[in-house]
């Protein structure tokens, strides 16, 4: 695929490519706000929670926790702390992200960082360290996934009140199947086919030895240690 | 719990959630970072797209599974194959969740 790259491209141009990129991740956020919005209807929240908890929490699995802890009546202050725990990856993703919108003014960084999602930071991650960060493109797939997450909610509760069994749609591997999507064209060097595999068998072992939502932490930061490691090494061995 | 109570529970939900996203792209730029930080973030995509992804398709209900029951887990190989392949987000996605549900049919 041509990826068109002039720097005199219009703010229309730029929009139409952002919502253009952004299809395959829009198709994945219908999927999913779709199997949310009968989930959360079917746990005994009310349609507006519903779509309210899309439009505030904007995080896939926090929010399908949260709807089955609220189901059970969990006090509300354990709902949050596990909302943290589970998101805590946003940290670690921001953090990745930080480097590519550095040259934002504050406040265009804030409207950024509010909508960073596992589906967002997997798709400009991947296509923003090939070619140059576009502000126009970015902040349009931002707002234009944002849009869609809460539709497909809303379309989701319609959905609850009338079919059951949603998962032989395949709407639950839309996710693994985008990450897979993005994450196998960024391996492109032996150190990085140590860093995925580490992260991966890591991740196994945490889960393993007890730990749940802060397996991903730690996964990610022996992936990276592995990595560093790996660069130390090879840097060694004369070529 | 009523519905009132849940809302304010979400929104509680929603402000720990755009924090956590918020903190480091706000925070982070313009700042000198120490060497190994700048060297860890290089990794820290590949890292934790790894981590995320094997979460996803291997971790079912909060607990590991390898077994052959684990349909999802068995159609990532050949969603890999068809990613490197193709190298389109559109077409691994769609490949992915088409062979999902005709694994589903055939084996169910």
């Amino acid at each position: 695929m041509t990826e068109p790259n002039d720097s005199h491209k219009s703010w229309l141009g730029d929009v139409i490519t952002g919502t253009a990129v952004t299809a395959p991740v829009l198709m994945v956020y219908t999927a999913m706000g779709i199997a949310f919005g009968v989930l959360s209807i079917q746990a005994g929240l009310s349609p507006l929670n519903t779509v309210a908890m899309s439009f505030f929490v904007y995080a896939g699995t926090a929010q399908l926790a949260g709807v089955q802890l609220l189901a059970l009546g969990v006090p509300p202050l354990s709902i949050v702390i596990t909302t943290l725990v589970i998101n805590s990856r946003f940290l670690v993703m921001s953090s990745a992200l930080a480097p590519l919108v550095a040259k934002f003014p504050a406040w265009q960084r804030f409207l950024y960082g509010l909508e960073v999602t596992d589906a967002t930071f997997a798709l400009h991650i991947g296509r923003y360290s090939r070619l140059p960060m576009r502000k126009v493109e970015a902040f349009t797939t931002n707002i234009v996934g944002h849009i869609v997450w809460v539709a497909a909610t809303a379309a989701g509760v319609v959905i609850g009140a009338t079919v059951t069994n949603i998962d032989r749609f395949g709407l639950d591997f839309g996710m693994p199947a985008m990450f897979i999507a993005i994450l196998v064209p960024m391996i492109r060097s032996r150190v990085h086919v140590v860093v995925a595999i580490t992260g991966g068998v890591s991740l196994l072992l945490f889960r393993l030895l007890g730990l749940s939502y802060w397996a991903i932490m730690a996964a990610t930061a022996t992936a990276v240690l592995a990595g560093i490691a790996m660069e130390q090494w090879t840097r060694r061995q004369p070529s | 719990m009523d519905q009132t109570t849940t809302f304010l529970t979400i929104l509680a939900m929603g402000a720990v959630s755009m924090g956590l996203k918020l903190a480091p792209v706000v925070l982070l730029p313009g700042r000198k970072l120490p060497r190994w930080i700048d060297i860890s973030l290089r990794h820290l995509p590949v890292a934790v797209l790894s981590a995320m992804t094997v979460q996803l398709l291997a971790v079912v209900d909060n607990e590991i599974k390898l077994d052959f029951g684990n349909l999802a887990l068995w159609a990532a190989i050949p969603t890999v194959i068809c990613a490197a392949l193709t190298r389109s987000l559109f077409w691994t996605i769609a490949f992915g969740m088409a062979l999902v549900v005709a694994l589903r049919w055939a084996f169910s």
